[in-house]
């Protein structure tokens, strides 16, 4: 065998290993990304693996039991009707931008009996996070917050 | 007013691209230099005008001149400078035009650096190439996102609205610029390659004039990817300075790239080999980092942070389109001249073999992300249903890829060039694999089991080895021959044989950085609770202790600050004060300021990650081992990289190449 060919074949071994490994993650880690309606319509092809979807957090929805860390929510399709939701339940801290109406991406189990969803990870997105708005002519800056009763001035 | 000459100018850029590139090829075309002189002027005239419509719009920030719609929305009156400054990039407007900045600056240099180059004539042609490229950025700049947008005279506010407060760290002001410039960067040795294929001057010339306008590229897209890691660790507040997400990946990609051209570059030089799979490589890299720059605005993939979905898409889809069917056309149709004939590789055991496998690994890598970020696309697209894959997926494929290539590091340096000896491995091998097993003993009786953490660290510890070796011998040979002390010796050898010596550091660097992302991903706790004042969490082998809540008011924010006390292992070390902040014009979004306690072996990270109104907080802790090496790794690897680009000012000849 040639010296070239010789490096040729060790190449085509490297180049097939590689291959195999993105194969084996995709096949191993890959997971659904769906919206609501196509969960609760297609939900017998998850059987039992997680799923990723996305959803809008529907207002007056949201039940946050702060001490237990136990974050409940329902979220619909975006342009759906309300009518047609998920209940998501998530123990982890919630994210600071996470508010009625945002749009949040979600990965975690659903359990179609109760049409509950087990989230273990929540993103929230926002895709006018760093796009710039101009603001009104008549915008008056700075309403305060507040945030915490009582208290009191650090400096 | 100013900005309108600003707008004027840059329309004006545009004609005058156009005639640099009509003007180079008149003068390839008729053997007229004084044609390519004029191309070279337009060039300059280029570089002006775009610089003057760049500074007006620099002075409209610093003036806060609010008719302007970018500026309005990106600035506000009590903005610090410095951000005032950045807020430049901040919008999608403005980092295009400081993309194409960056383009006519570079070109500029470019066309006076090789001003007096008569010898080839492959430098007209990279003149066309990069007007090409300048050319559609002017268009996008002028016509589709058009940053000199003026508000009707009724709708000018009295104050901008700000730069988005995440924006406003310093990792902030200089990631995107580093990051934009460096995928400018590389526009300079792509043209020279796509004027090497024209031109039919395909030895290593092109590769030589653009040595160090690729390492710049390398070193400063390295940095931009860095501090986006900072500050993604220091400001988003979710504990990890990595998340595989498309925007990360789609930057991390042509680094990878660029890593693996720098070293198969050198093949080239040495042994006139490789050609094709350089060529290949420019154009590859290239084309991602226009592709980086349309994937951040793109909306085409779900990304956490991305910039609004905006009408450009089209336009970089047939950009990218027409310059990857023409690069790669030229290379299909110069391939036999680009074969090497004469020289083959000799040996498994040499140096070739090793930069083969590292571009191999270093390939694999940047597919395997690649095909990661687009596998939903990819997924749908055959079989209707969109599959993602996450952190997950990239750490189970890409980490097996990162260790081969970190022992590759070390082993590459130890194997001569064509064919090593047998005595030769055995001399260089014995120390550093027995360093090698000896961490992984000490590593094993530590308790440690995860087998990628004791593989990453024990190759770092045979790659440190190995440049520590290299050193020595170094030394010790200048101290024979010149009778140098050891620290003269080494300053010599950095001096002297610089691509060499500071290659090295560039490596020592990375392997810091290996060692750091070991850690700070393997060896991860983290503890969150809700606290009432008095009560106390534990995480690992610390305990918070919630003391008192307090509020602060600034003239941009108001804030509310919790006190923690710190105890480790019972005792109290420190008080942290974790707080989250209300932007008065981002009163909707706030943000969390994270309290740190560094220290070289790990970082306690404290999130005030919930607030109530009775003062219930919710905190996360989280223990990072070994993180700050990352950043220490990035800035010794950025400074390796820095020292190579320095002029090699006056030096004998050949003393250079080791």
């Amino acid at each position: 065998m040639k010296k070239n060919q010789k490096f040729l074949v060790a190449g085509i071994i490297i180049v097939v290993a590689i291959i195999y490994l993105v194969f084996m993650g995709v096949k191993e880690s890959g997971v659904y990304f769906m919206t609501v309606a196509e969960l609760k319509a297609d939900h017998s092809r998850l059987a039992g693996e997680g799923v990723r979807i996305s959803g809008t957090v529907i207002d007056g929805s949201i039940e946050d039991d702060v001490r237990n860390l136990n974050l409940n929510f329902n979220i619909k399709d975006e342009d759906g009707p309300d009518s047609s939701f998920v209940r998501v339940t998530y123990k982890d801290v919630k994210p600071d931008s996470f508010k009625p109406d945002v749009q949040v991406i979600l990965e975690g189990k659903y359990d179609a009996a109760n049409n509950l969803f087990k989230a273990t990870t929540l993103l929230v997105k926002c895709p006018s996070r760093y796009e710039g708005e101009v603001p009104p002519p008549d915008y008056k800056p700075g309403s305060k917050v507040d945030a915490v009763e009582g208290i009191k001035n650090a400096d | 007013m100013l900005t309108d000459l600003g707008r004027i100018s840059l329309i004006l850029a545009l004609p005058m691209a156009v005639y640099v590139i009509a003007a180079s090829i008149i003068g390839i075309k008729k053997k007229d230099l004084r044609f390519v002189v004029s191309a070279r002027r337009g060039i300059y005239a280029i570089f002006f005008l775009v610089g003057f419509a760049s500074f007006t719009l620099f002075n409209a920030f610093i003036i806060d001149d609010f008719s302007l719609k970018y500026v309005a929305a990106y600035s506000e009156r009590s903005q610090n400078i410095h951000y005032k400054i950045s807020a430049f990039w901040g919008g999608n407007e403005g980092s295009l035009l400081f993309w194409l900045l960056g383009l006519t600056i570079f070109s500029a240099l470019m066309a006076f650096q090789n001003r007096k180059e008569k010898n080839h004539r492959f430098i007209p042609y990279t003149y066309v190439v990069l007007m090409i490229i300048a050319c559609f950025f002017l268009v996008l700049t002028t016509y589709t996102t058009n940053a000199f947008v003026h508000l009707p005279p009724d709708y000018i506010p009295p104050d901008g609205r700000g730069l988005n407060p995440m924006l406003q760290t310093y990792a902030m002001t200089i990631h995107p610029p580093a990051l934009l410039w460096g995928y400018v960067g590389f526009s300079i040795p792509f043209a020279f390659a796509i004027a090497a294929l024209i031109s039919r001057e395909l030895d290593a010339v092109w590769i030589k004039k653009t040595r160090r306008w690729t390492l710049f590229a390398w070193t400063i897209l390295g940095a931009g990817n860095i501090l986006g890691a900072w500050w993604a660790y220091d400001e988003l507040g979710w504990g990890g300075f990595w998340a595989w997400d498309p925007v990360e990946n789609a930057s991390f990609m042509p680094w990878l790239l660029a890593t693996a051209y720098l070293h198969s570059v050198m093949i080239q030089e040495r042994r006139n080999m490789l050609k094709v799979w350089n060529m290949f490589l420019i154009i590859v890299i290239f084309s991602l980092t226009i592709f980086g720059t349309f994937l951040v605005r793109s909306g085409v993939l779900q990304s956490v942070h991305d910039f609004g979905v905006s009408e450009m898409g089209p336009y970089f889809i047939v950009f990218m389109a027409i310059m990857a069917i023409i690069s790669f056309g030229l290379l299909f149709y110069r391939f036999d001249d680009l074969r090497s004939t004469n020289n083959q590789l000799e040996s498994f055991i040499s140096r070739e073999s090793t930069f083969l496998l590292n571009n191999l690994i270093l390939l694999g890598l940047a597919f395997a992300t690649f095909w990661g970020t687009m596998f939903p696309l990819i997924s749908e697209l055959f079989t209707g249903n969109k599959i993602t894959v996450g952190p997950p997926f990239f750490a189970q494929v890409n980490t097996p890829l990162f260790l081969t290539l970190l022992i590759i590091t070390g082993i590459c340096p130890l194997i001569g060039w064509r064919k090593a000896s047998v005595d030769n491995l055995k001399k260089n091998f014995i120390l550093p694999t027995l360093i090698m097993v000896i961490t992984i003993i000490l590593l094993l009786a530590s308790g440690m089991r995860h087998v990628y953490a004791i593989l990453s660290f024990s190759f770092s510890a045979f790659v440190l080895v190995t440049i520590g070796m290299e050193y020595y011998r170094g030394i010790r040979a200048r101290k024979k021959l010149k009778g140098e002390g050891p620290l003269k010796a080494l300053a010599m050898l950095l001096l002297k044989q610089r691509r060499r010596y500071g290659g090295y550091v560039v490596h020592i660097g990375i392997v810091l950085l290996f060692i750091g992302a070991t850690g700070s991903t393997v060896f991860v706790k983290e503890n969150a609770k809700s606290l009432r004042k008095g009560e106390s969490m534990k995480i690992g082998q610390y305990t918070l202790t919630y003391d008192d809540i307090k509020a602060r008011e600034k003239p941009s924010y108001y804030a509310v600050v919790v006190f923690l006390s710190v105890f480790k292992d019972g005792i109290k070390v420190d008080t942290i004060e974790p707080e989250k902040r209300w932007y008065n014009k981002f009163p909707e979004e706030p943000t969390s300021e994270v309290a740190l306690k560094r220290s070289l072996k790990e970082d306690l990270f404290v999130l005030l990650a919930g607030l109530e109104r009775d003062g219930t907080i919710t905190v996360k802790g989280i223990i990072n081992p070994l993180i700050n090496w990352m950043w220490i790794g990035g800035i010794v690897a950025v400074i390796g990289g820095l020292y190579l680009l320095l002029p090699e000012g006056r030096r004998k000849k050949g003393s250079s190449n080791v």
